[in-house]
C-alpha cells in the first residue's frame, strides 16, 4: 500500500481532483470546499494507491485548526508522496507552500490546476519550466473537466522510490548553523526530516511546537529560537523569524515566477465581479441572502419537498405495510414477529423515512451554496452583525451548514481562527434547526397549524438563529471580552457547480440520515415497541400498564408546566437524545399509529395546539443529538465544555416552553 | 498619511505599512501576499461599518475596516 498526500491551497480544487482520480470516499463527515478533516481515497483502478485528501492551507504553519489538521497529518502519517495541486492563477501563492513541501524530501509531483482560469485572466504558466525550476514533475490540468486528470494518475503510480527531490534552501549564514544544531537534538528517526522540522520550529509552528513537545524535545531548544530572532531582527529588515523565513521564500518564488509565468495584460470585468456588485451590494446584501434562504426553504417544505415525502408516506402506508403484513402472515410469522415488524419496525423507521425527499433537497440546496462559492459573501454580509454579537461573520457558515446537520456544522467551526470564537461557533451551531428536527415540525405544524404550516416551522428556525446569537453576547459578556475579533475570508470566483460534485456531496451527506434510520432509529424503535409491550406484570400488556409508560411517568410531572406532562412526550423525548427524529418514531410506536393519518389524530387528542408549540420549542433547543455532543467533545477536547452544551440547552429549552405556554395561557391561547 | 479604511470603492493603492496587532491576522495577509508594495484595489464596503472587500493579485479577500485603518497606504 502506498500513500500520497493531496495538499495545496483552499480552494484550488483538492477535492475535484481526488474525486475524479479516486473512486469513491472512506472517510466522510465532511463538506466540500472546505475540507476540515482528512479524506482517504482509493486511486481508481489502482488498489494498491491511497490518496490522502486534505484541507487546504496557505503556509505549513497553520493559523487556523483545519490547517493544523495538514501539518499534524504530515508529522504523523509517513506517506509515500506529496501531490501538491498547485492553482496557475496563483502561482506566488501556490508557491509558497510547495516551497515547504519540497523540504520534505519527499517524493512529489505537482498538478498545475486551473490552466483555463489563469489564460482567461492572460496568464501562461509554463509547466515544462516549472519542472525544470522545482525538479519534480509537472502535470498540467483542468480539474474541473477532468483534462489531465488520467495524466496526473499515472504519474502517481510512477511516483516513489529513487526520484526523491533535490530541492535545498539556503536560509542564510545565521540560520543555517541553528538549523544543523536543532537537527542534533531532534534526530533522524521520526516520519519527516529533522531539517523540516527545525526550520518550522524556528518559524513559530505550533503543530510542530506540540509535536517537539509530546517527545520531550520542546524544553532543550527553547532558548534558540529567541537568541536566533533577535539576531536576525537586527541584521535583517525584518519584525519577526517566521518574517525572515517568509522573505527568503518570497524571492526565491518571485525569481521562479518570473522565468515560468507570461502575463498577457488582459484585464476585464469578469462574472464575478458582476455578481458580486449584486450579492454584496452595500444595500442589496442582505436582502438577497434573506430571499435566497426564504427560497431554500419554501423548495424543501412547500413547493417540492412535502410533495414528494407526502407520495412516500402514501406508499409505505398503503402498500408497504400491508404488503408486509401479509407477507409474514403467509410465512407462518408468530403474532409477536409481525407485531414487532409492523408496529415497532415499519412505524418506526417509516415514520422517519418519509422525510428522506425534504432532507436530501435540503442538503442538495446547501451543497449548491457552498460549492457556488456565495457561502464566503454570506460571510462578509454577516459579518457586521455578527460581530455584534461578539462572533464573525464566517460564524455563519458552520450555521448554515449546521441547518443541514449540526456535525459537520460543528466540524466547519475549524476554519474560524479565533479559539474563542470558534468555541462559542460550536456550542451555538447545535440550536441550528437541522433535519433531523423537520419531522417532528412536519408531523406537529401539520396537525395543528396546516394552514399556516410553513410559518411555524419558519418561526421555529427563526429562533434557533436568535436564540444562539443572543447567547453569543451573553457567553461573550460573561467570558470577558477584550473585544478584538478577528475577520478574513478569501472570496471564491464564482464556479457553477457540476451535477455530480452537487450529487456527490448531497448523497455524501443525506446517506447518514438514511444510516441512522437503519441503526439509531431501528434499533430505537424495537426498544421503544419491547418496553410497551412489556409490563411489571407480563408481556402484551396495555400500554398505558407497560414499562415505557412507568418511565415516561417518572419524568413527566417535570413537563407539566410546559404543556406537555404526559408519559408518552416524556418518552419520546428521552429517546429523542439518540436522534431527534426518534422523537416522531416512538410517537407513532406509543401511540400505536401504523400511519401517519392516525398518529395525527393520536397527537390531535393528547396535545393543544399551544402545547404542540411549547413542544415543538423544546425540541428545537433541548440538548444537541447524541452524534452532535459526540463531536462537541471531539472538537472542543474539554469534557466541561461538552456538559456545558449538553446543561445550556436544557436550560433555555425549558425556560423558552415555559414562556411560550404560560405566556400563551395567559393570552387566551391555551384553550 | 492614508490608510485604507478611508478609500473608496475603485480605488487603487500601494500598501506603505501593514501595524495590524493581531498576530494571525498579519500572517493570513502575508500568506496572501498583502505585503509592502503590494497594489490593492477596494472593490466593495459593507455598509454600517461592516468588513472591506478588495483585490490585490487576483485574489479578493475581506477583512474588517478597523483592520483596515492598520493598513497605511498611498494612492496609485
Amino acid at each position: 500500500m502506498k500513500q500520497t498526500a493531496l495538499v495545496g491551497n483552499p480552494n484550488c480544487g483538492k477535492t475535484t481532483l481526488f474525486n475524479s482520480i479516486t473512486g469513491s470516499y472512506e472517510y466522510v463527515g465532511n463538506w466540500p470546499g472546505v475540507t476540515v478533516e482528512k479524506k482517504v481515497g482509493v486511486l481508481s483502478g489502482v488498489s494498491e494507491e491511497q490518496i490522502i485528501d486534505l484541507p487546504g492551507l496557505y503556509s505549513i504553519n497553520p493559523v487556523s485548526a483545519d490547517e493544523a489538521v495538514v501539518t499534524n497529518c504530515l508529522l504523523e502519517v509517513p506517506v509515500d508522496g506529496i501531490l501538491n495541486i498547485v492553482d496557475a492563477a496563483q502561482l506566488n501563492r501556490s508557491l509558497y507552500v510547495t516551497l515547504q513541501l519540497l523540504e520534505l524530501q519527499k517524493p512529489m509531483l505537482i498538478a498545475l490546476n486551473m490552466i483555463d482560469v489563469a489564460r482567461n485572466r492572460g496568464i501562461k504558466v509554463d509547466a515544462v519550466k516549472l519542472a525544470e525550476q522545482l525538479n519534480i514533475p509537472v502535470t498540467p490540468i483542468i480539474a474541473r473537466s477532468g483534462e489531465g486528470c488520467n495524466d496526473v494518475k499515472t504519474e502517481i503510480t510512477r511516483l516513489g522510490g529513487e526520484t526523491k527531490p533535490s530541492f535545498f534552501i539556503d536560509y542564510g549564514p545565521l540560520v543555517e548553523p541553528m538549523i544543523l544544531q536543532i537537527e542534533k537534538i531532534v534526530g533522524d528517526e521520526h516520519t519527516v526530516p529533522a531539517r523540516w522540522i527545525a526550520i518550522q520550529y524556528l518559524e513559530g509552528n505550533a503543530a510542530v511546537e506540540s509535536w517537539l513537545t509530546v517527545r520531550g524535545l520542546l524544553d532543550q531548544l527553547n532558548g534558540h529560537r529567541i537568541t536566533l530572532e533577535e539576531q536576525i531582527i537586527e541584521i535583517q529588515s525584518v519584525k519577526s523569524l517566521s518574517q525572515y523565513f517568509r522573505m527568503v521564500r518570497s524571492v526565491l518564488i518571485s525569481d521562479m515566477v518570473q522565468v515560468v509565468e507570461q502575463r498577457v495584460n488582459a484585464r476585464m470585468v469578469t462574472r464575478t465581479q458582476q455578481l458580486d456588485r449584486i450579492v454584496t451590494h452595500p444595500l442589496l446584501g442582505a436582502p438577497v441572502f434573506l430571499i435566497f434562504m426564504f427560497l431554500i426553504f419554501k423548495v424543501t417544505f412547500d413547493w417540492v419537498g412535502t410533495p414528494l415525502s407526502d407520495v412516500l408516506s402514501i406508499w409505505l402506508d398503503q402498500d408497504v405495510s400491508p404488503w408486509m403484513n401479509q407477507f409474514l402472515i403467509s410465512q407462518g410469522a408468530s403474532d409477536f414477529i409481525i407485531a414487532v415488524i409492523t408496529n415497532g419496525i415499519i412505524s418506526g423507521v417509516g415514520g422517519v423515512l418519509v422525510f428522506v425527499p425534504q432532507i436530501f433537497l435540503l442538503f442538495m440546496m446547501i451543497s449548491f451554496i457552498e460549492d457556488s462559492g456565495y457561502m464566503a459573501r454570506v460571510a462578509f454580509v454577516m459579518d457586521r452583525i455578527m460581530q455584534l454579537f461578539g462572533l464573525n461573520g464566517k460564524a455563519f457558515i458552520p450555521m448554515i451548514i449546521g441547518f443541514g446537520c449540526n456535525v459537520p456544522g460543528v466540524m466547519a467551526a475549524r476554519t474560524i481562527e479565533q479559539p474563542r470564537e470558534r468555541l462559542f461557533t460550536i456550542l451555538l451551531t447545535p440550536l441550528m434547526s437541522c433535519s433531523a428536527r423537520l419531522p417532528v415540525y412536519s408531523l406537529f405544524a401539520g396537525t395543528f397549524f396546516a394552514a399556516n404550516q410553513s410559518m411555524v416551522v419558519f418561526s421555529l428556525y427563526l429562533l434557533g438563529i436568535i436564540v444562539a446569537l443572543v447567547l453569543a453576547k451573553v457567553f461573550s459578556l460573561f467570558a470577558g471580552v477584550s473585544g478584538t475579533g478577528m475577520f478574513f475570508i478569501e472570496l471564491p470566483p464564482y464556479r457553477v457547480p457540476q451535477w455530480k460534485t452537487l450529487w456527490r456531496s448531497t448523497w455524501e451527506k443525506g446517506k447518514g440520515f438514511v444510516r441512522k434510520a437503519g441503526t439509531f432509529i431501528f434499533g430505537g424503535s424495537v426498544l421503544i415497541w419491547l418496553l410497551s409491550y412489556l409490563g411489571p406484570t407480563g408481556a402484551h400488556v396495555q400500554m398505558n400498564e407497560s414499562l415505557l409508560a412507568i418511565i415516561g411517568g417518572w419524568i413527566a410531572p417535570v413537563f407539566a408546566p410546559i404543556g406537555f406532562g404526559t408519559w408518552q412526550a416524556g418518552v419520546a423525548l428521552i429517546t429523542g437524545f439518540l436522534a431527534k427524529e426518534v422523537v416522531v418514531s416512538t410517537m407513532n410506536i406509543i401511540y400505536a399509529a401504523p400511519d401517519a393519518g392516525t398518529l395525527a389524530t393520536a397527537i390531535g387528542q393528547a396535545f393543544t395546539p399551544l402545547s404542540a408549540y411549547s413542544f415543538m420549542v423544546f425540541v428545537l433547543l433541548y440538548v444537541p443529538c447524541l452524534a452532535t455532543v459526540a463531536v462537541i467533545r471531539k472538537e472542543t477536547g474539554s469534557t466541561k465544555w461538552t456538559w456545558f452544551s449538553v446543561g445550556y440547552a436544557l436550560v433555555i429549552a425549558y425556560i423558552l416552553a415555559l414562556v411560550v405556554y404560560q405566556g400563551g395561557k395567559l393570552l387566551g391561547f391555551g384553550v | 498619511m492614508m490608510f485604507l479604511n478611508e478609500l473608496k470603492p475603485g480605488m487603487k493603492a500601494k500598501v506603505k505599512e501593514i501595524c495590524i496587532e493581531n498576530e494571525m491576522l498579519c500572517r493570513r495577509l502575508m500568506d496572501m501576499g498583502i505585503a509592502e508594495d503590494a497594489e490593492i484595489l477596494i472593490t466593495c464596503k459593507a455598509p454600517l461599518g461592516g468588513p472591506v472587500a478588495l483585490e490585490c493579485a487576483n485574489q479578493s479577500i475581506c477583512i474588517r475596516r478597523n483592520d483596515a485603518a492598520c493598513i497605511q497606504v498611498e494612492r496609485v
